[in-house]
């Protein structure tokens, strides 16, 4: 199916990279912890630690590098950076802390932020995987995410254009029924489990009333009906587009907050 | 001319002239129309229905001595016909030139500010090459600085009009200059109804440009003179309208087809439906399968838009691999490659899809077409907004457009091979580097006309505002489009900044690469 | 014609759109940012370094969380020298590596060789309130000893080919029989009537004579008597008391009997007074060197004692002039051993013209232009031949002559005290085979240690952070001032034994070695006599001294006759009477009791004086 094909990795090469990384991270770990006890503050707790540090201000180059718009090679290769180094990295914070909880405000603090927002950017890529493929493949439409409101001005307008001239029954049936789904943008969170939910369901009005109309307007319900169609599809975008933005405000201020500290814990380390 | 061409004119000064000459361009009357020579070849009957319906199309201009007409290199959508008056065609290659020649818009050619004066250049072909040949329609062959005039009841500019290819010289008035402009529509609708009047246009591209053509297709490279003759002598010129069916599949081979100018669709039956193989544009040729083999045709052709072709029978054709046995190895290649194609098709017919798309939508035009990958596209307008970076702030695309299967055509300049959007502009301001895909704009030469707006059919030039202000105090407008980032060293910044790297930009004319990519 | 669902845009826009500007969102992360650490900053500048801290600190270290400088220093982190501040602030290095090699190896110079192990190597702190600092995992330890407790080694006690006299005389097997015959008792309950549990039931209690030895041994309320001896070789009551010397025994007059110029005591008892004073003061006429000795060896450790008093004060507890004085003393002892330290580094001219040579450098050194004169004078003398190292024998000997000379030259001139304390020091100081040089770099090294602690503590009442309490402090001394205390008692003893008046012929010396022999006849029976002394008991204490073992969860596992069942048959208190490591390597390690080489052994040496 084009949408499990879709869940696979870009480059499974670097996956591959990435995951033997994270690999050696742990064997390293589990074999010296064997041989002495680990500090996060010496030998290799300490270089774990220094290593997690310099990929988290790696990380921040993928989202700084945009003002200028040239930067070395592309941005889908930033990107593969900035998502598998950061992978790793939380690895690399886990070993550095020694696979045991933190002791302390700051260590509970750093853990749980890095945890949220190398957790939250994994969701991210899964959620970058998986929805534009299930848009693509489910719906026809396509639009801009801020013109969606002003689209469906338009295809109200078309509507009340097509519903003129018509007979009462069909006229009510547009004014209480249609018309009020219609002229709105109605995001739902099930788009986000089916881009076409409820597409029956919400279809089936206009089918029915296909059958009560006489011939000649038949023509125009089905009009109606697509038009429907489209504002249904215009909904699902908006929804699904909306969640693709609004993911951002989940993984970039925490990462900011996540900065901070590690500074202060730099700091702190390097001053005592 | 007076002014030095590399100094550039102000806007002011470019919309002035423009202006001038608008009002210069009158509608021909039609006590003047019915008076020329040039309708003497209609039927007296449908002659008034004929003036009637054409005179949309027809102006008069006036030129003063010194006024260039016609600037070489241009795209030109326009013949002309000396109604009073001389002019000099100058062809006038010049070596050496450090910089690149210009292919500019403007078949009025008013002076701009650019730099001037193209070289000849090579072949047309594809996929090779990008290069644009520029066809002579002037009595002429190609011998720099020899001085050719031409006088009342002359027509120039028809090849470019008719074929779409650049003007191949400059042409100046020497005297006061009366000029009949016949805009294409015009044209063809004087072709169609009048048969001397084609006539005598196909007997000038016979004597002037037919040679020509035939040297620059690869068959016809090493042909020599004589035989060339020949082949002149018994050459065909058809003209077909937008949908008409030139050749069907089956039917006996007895002809050689050399594309004139349009575009031609290849295609196979299967069932009931054609599925569409490949295209061939101007310079393409077919026939030589069914001719080399002795079988009817493998497919069927049928022209997309007006077609010219200049069709060979079949015995010149024999006598052609006779004469020249070593070019049967060029056309086996290529017929090989046809049938495989063919073939390929009516395997999977899915596959033909795409090539039909690309021929309803109109892409098959493109060099470089930007195509958005909606699977894994977030939708995070990176394209766009890498776009504006590079292009001080404000993006020259917009993420709208068609949606085939998951990819999306976004409205970006699809830099077609032959652009429309070249031919009416009055600055000169869009232009192509010769031998290159990017259409450019420069903006201070634009006067905002909407000429080239207005023309492209899939409205991939937008209308932009500057705040400098016009005579009149509205804003100036500057038309703005795609220019496939050029001088970016990177390349596209669109394709460059998709994290997702779902941007990729094709080229429809290599149609392998585009089902490679589209699958 | 039906309408249908368009693929793609529905409706295209006039303009370009310009896309939103993300950079917001990056201004919020960045605000959050800086938001979170002027709030962190500001906590740190009101003193709250608890939200910094990556873990807390355990709760007895709880009052240092606020200010991390207690413990950090600068560009050093947690420095072994602000552990010590409380945890060694007597400055004796008891919890060093170098304590550790010389508890374990008994050699200084292995010790003083050895590399460091910072306290925080082993004992990390900030892994929250909970946390046991003191569990140190024994990995720490594999890196120089072996890993698993199958490869301990048998114990070093009963590897030694030689065996220090026990100095005293006691066969289990007698004991043992006696104890079946007369109170029926057998087996563990035997063994019980002597080694008894103590008050917490983890171990034995030391084994005391009144305790466990008298109900038999002294059941009369007596151990014996002494025969008479004439009244010059053992003094009576009332001549000791014309000594000045005091105490109850003087006053038992019921126990002695007078008559006929002898003395004899009917009733002596364990540590009798009488006995040992006389045989003191008959030791001293008859072996003058050994009495010169032991009043040396204790003089030595009296002055050591002393020293360390007085430096070991607590640093944390002098006044700031008290510091720079001590900082400015310690320099100057620098000095002068770095200057002994070049002369000997020089190249050698003549042998002992160095030494002397080398101690009027010091001397000048320090500032001391008398000494400096008078040894210059010294370094004309000629040096003696021969200039191999001393072997121990030797230096045992020569050793003894040097403190006996010491001796009298403090006796004849008191002005010469502080010099004769400070040779004496050395000279027991030595070790055979031993260059001066190296013994000189030890010295060297303790002194820099030294005044490391003194700067580091000047640099944090700077920085206005305030000692730590003096009961701290105190209690590190407390075991010094009563090594002291008793140090002084023995010396007090000694110096209440008169001098011979002259020296003895051999008929005299022989007489006196008779009656020594018999007033020391009683006790010989248990105790060994030595020469005309009573031997010191080594035997009935802990004999694994590198280790703790707790006879208290052995007991409930195994009765005593399984780790020690040679006792039933020992005839002497030399005899070890246990069988080592395979007994313990049937529980540790076979069957699965603990492994850890902490639950036997410690790191840290146990405090001694």
């Amino acid at each position: 199916m084009r949408l499990g094909r879709a869940l696979r990795p870009k480059e499974p090469r670097h996956f591959l990279v990435a995951t033997a990384a994270g690999a050696l991270v742990v064997l390293t770990f589990v074999v010296a912890s064997w041989l002495r006890p680990w500090s996060p503050k010496r030998g290799l707790g300490l270089f774990f630690g220094i290593a997690a540090a310099l990929a988290f201000v790696l990380e921040m180059a993928y989202p700084l590098r945009r003002p200028k718009g040239r930067f070395f090679g592309t941005a889908k290769a930033w990107l593969q950076i900035h998502v598998y180094v950061g992978s790793v990295a939380f690895v690399g914070v886990l070993a550095h802390a020694g696979f045991r909880w933190p002791g302390g405000a700051m260590g509970w603090g750093l853990l749980l932020l890095s945890a949220w927002v190398c957790g939250s950017g994994l969701v991210g890529v899964l959620l970058q995987k998986w929805l534009p493929a299930a848009l693509a493949e489910g719906l026809r439409v396509e639009a801009l995410y801020e013109r969606i409101p002003s689209l469906v001005d338009g295809l109200t307008r078309e509507a009340d254009a097509l519903m003129a001239d018509t007979s009462e029954a069909l006229e009510r049936f547009y004014a209480d029924e249609v018309r009020p789904r219609l002229s709105r943008p109605t995001p739902s969170w099930t788009y986000l489990l089916d881009v076409r939910a409820d597409r029956e369901r919400s279809l089936g009005p206009f089918e029915r009333m296909a059958r009560f109309v006489e011939p000649e307007e038949q023509a125009r319900v089905a009009d109606l009906m697509s038009l429907f169609t489209e504002k249904l599809e215009l909904d699902a975008h908006y929804t699904v587009q909306g969640l693709l933005r609004r993911w951002l405000i989940v993984h970039v201020p925490p990462a900011g907050l996540l900065m901070a500290l590690l500074v202060v814990h730099v700091v702190t380390w390097m001053r005592y | 001319m007076s002014e030095n061409p590399s100094v550039p004119l102000p806007r002011t000064e470019l919309q002035r002239r423009y202006e001038r000459r608008m009002q210069l361009l009158v509608p021909a009357g039609l006590e003047m129309l019915r008076g020329l020579k040039l309708f003497a070849g209609i039927p007296e009957k449908a002659r008034d229905k004929v003036i009637e319906k054409v005179r949309k199309y027809i102006h008069v201009a006036s030129f003063v001595p010194g006024d260039v007409v016609m600037r070489e290199g241009d795209y030109s959508d326009s013949a002309y016909y000396i109604v009073s008056g001389e002019v000099e065609v100058v062809l006038s290659p010049v070596p050496g030139r450090k910089e690149r020649p210009q292919v500019r818009g403007g078949a009025h050619a008013p002076p701009a500010g650019a730099a001037p004066g193209p070289q000849l250049t090579g072949m047309i072909g594809r996929p090779e090459t990008n290069g644009t040949i520029m066809l002579s329609g002037f009595p002429v062959d190609a011998l720099p600085s020899r001085r050719i005039l031409m006088g009342a009841d002359e027509v120039f500019g028809e090849l470019s009009a008719l074929s779409r290819y650049p003007i191949s010289a400059t042409v100046v008035a020497q005297e006061p200059l009366s000029l009949l402009q016949l805009r294409l529509p015009a044209l063809r609708m004087l072709m169609a109804a009048s048969k001397e009047f084609k006539a005598f246009l196909d007997q000038r591209y016979r004597e002037r440009t037919l040679a020509r053509h035939l040297r620059n297709v690869s068959l016809f490279a090493t042909v020599d003179e004589p035989f060339l003759e020949r082949v002149k002598a018994q050459a065909e010129l058809l003209s077909f309208e937008p949908g008409q069916l030139i050749v069907s599949e089956g039917t006996p081979a007895d002809a050689f087809f050399l594309v004139r100018g349009g575009y031609v669709k290849v295609s196979v039956r299967t069932g009931s439906s054609e599925l569409a193989v490949t295209y061939l544009r101007k310079g393409d040729y077919a026939g030589e399968a069914a001719l080399l083999l002795d079988e009817p045709w493998p497919f069927s052709l049928q022209a997309l838009e007006h077609v010219e072709l200049v069709k060979l029978p079949r015995d010149t054709f024999r006598e052609l691999l006779a004469a020249y046995p070593e070019l049967q190895e060029i056309l086996w290649t290529e017929s090989i490659a046809r049938l495989k194609a063919r073939g390929s098709v009516l395997r999977q017919p899915v596959s033909s899809e795409y090539v039909q798309m690309a021929m309803d939508t109109g892409l098959i035009h493109g060099e470089s077409v930007l195509l958005i990958d909606l699977h894994t596209c977030t939708r995070c307008d990176e394209c766009v907004r890498g776009c504006a970076s590079a292009h001080g702030g404000e993006p020259r695309f917009i993420r709208e457009g068609l949606k085939y299967r998951n990819w999306l055509v976004p409205t970006a300049c699809y830099q077609c091979t032959d652009p429309v959007c070249m031919v009416d502009c009055p600055t000169g301001a869009i232009t192509r580097q010769v031998g290159t895909l990017e259409v450019t704009i420069d903006e201070p030469t634009c006067i905002g006309c909407t000429n080239c707006a207005k023309r492209c059919p899939w409205n991939n030039i937008v209308m932009v505002e500057r705040d400098e202000k016009r005579a009149d105090g509205k804003p100036v407008e500057v038309a703005s489009k795609c220019d496939l980032c050029l001088g970016r060293k990177e390349g596209p910044a669109c394709v460059q900044m998709c994290p997702q790297g779902s941007a990729v930009r094709v080229s429809f004319k290599d149609l392998d690469r585009v089902r490679a990519t589209l699958e | 014609m039906p309408r249908g669902v368009r693929w793609g845009t529905p409706e295209r826009t006039e303009h370009y759109l310009r896309p939103r500007r993300p950079h917001l969102l990056l201004k919020v992360a960045l605000g959050a940012g800086v938001v979170a650490l002027l709030a962190l900053g500001l906590l740190a500048l009101l003193g709250r370094r608890r939200a910094v801290t990556p873990g807390h600190l355990i709760s007895a270290h709880a009052l240092l969380e606020a200010r991390c400088e207690e413990c950090h220093a600068p560009g050093q982190g947690a420095a072994d020298v602000r552990c010590q501040r409380c945890h060694d602030a007597a400055g004796g290095g008891r919890l060093t590596m170098a304590a550790h090699v010389l508890f374990g190896s008994g050699d200084p110079r292995k010790a003083a060789a050895s590399a460091t192990a910072p306290c925080a190597g082993c004992h990390v702190e900030h892994r929250g309130r909970g946390a046991r600092l003191s569990a140190v995992s024994e990995s720490q330890c594999v890196s120089c000893h072996f890993r698993r407790f199958a490869a301990h080694p048998e114990f070093a006690l009963l590897r030694a080919t030689a065996t220090e006299a026990p100095g005293l005389v006691f066969p289990h097997k007698r004991h043992l029989e006696a104890l079946q015959k007369e109170k029926g008792l057998k087996g563990d309950a035997a063994c019980g009537e002597c080694h008894e549990r103590d008050a917490a039931g983890r171990d034995f209690m030391a084994l005391d004579f009144e305790r466990h030895c008298a109900s038999c041994h002294a059941a009369s309320g007596s151990l014996g008597t002494v025969v008479p001896l004439p009244e010059e070789d053992a003094l009576p009551p009332s001549a000791i008391q014309a000594l000045g010397v005091e105490g109850a025994w003087l006053t038992r007059t019921a126990e002695y009997e007078l008559g006929r110029g002898r003395v004899a005591k009917t009733a002596l008892h364990h540590r009798d007074e009488w006995v040992l004073f006389n045989l003191r003061r008959l030791r001293r006429q008859i072996a003058p060197e050994g009495y010169g000795a032991e009043r040396a060896a204790l003089l030595a450790r009296l002055g050591s004692l002393e020293r360390r008093l007085v430096l070991s004060a607590p640093l944390a507890g002098l006044s700031a002039e008290a510091l720079d004085a001590r900082r400015q003393a310690i320099g100057a002892e620098l000095r002068s051993i770095d200057a002994r330290l070049a002369a000997i580094q020089a190249p050698a001219t003549a042998g002992a013209a160095t030494r002397v040579a080398e101690a009027a450098a010091a001397a000048a050194a320090t500032g001391d232009a008398t000494a400096a004169a008078d040894l210059g004078r010294a370094a004309a003398v000629p040096p003696p031949a021969g200039e191999d190292p001393l072997r121990a024998e030797e230096l045992a000997g020569r050793r003894q002559e040097l403190l006996t000379l010491l001796e009298a030259i403090e006796t004849t001139d008191p002005a010469l005290a502080g010099r004769a304390e400070d040779l004496r020091r050395r000279l027991l100081a030595l070790r055979a085979g031993e260059a001066s040089a190296a013994l000189l770099q030890r010295v060297r090294q303790q002194r820099a240690t030294e005044a490391l602690r003194v700067e580091d503590e000047q640099k944090l009442r700077a920085q206005g952070l305030p000692p730590p309490p003096e009961a701290l402090l105190a209690g590190e001394q407390a075991a010094v001032r009563r090594a002291l205390a008793e140090t002084q008692a023995r010396l007090q003893e000694l110096s209440l034994v008169p001098a011979p008046e002259g020296a003895l012929d051999g008929d005299a010396r022989a007489r006196k070695t008779e009656s020594a022999e018999a007033l020391a006849a009683p006790c010989a029976k248990c105790h060994p006599a030595g020469r005309v002394d009573v031997a010191p008991v080594k035997a009935a204490r802990h004999v694994l001294v590198r280790s703790t073992f707790m006879h208290g969860p052995h007991l409930m596992q195994a009765d005593c006759a399984h780790c020690h069942p040679a006792v039933a048959g020992s005839t002497s208190a030399a005899d070890l009477n246990f069988t080592g490591v395979a007994s313990c390597r049937e529980c540790h390690g076979a069957i699965g009791a603990s492994q850890d080489c902490l639950s036997c052994h410690a790191y840290h040496p146990h405090e001694s004086p």
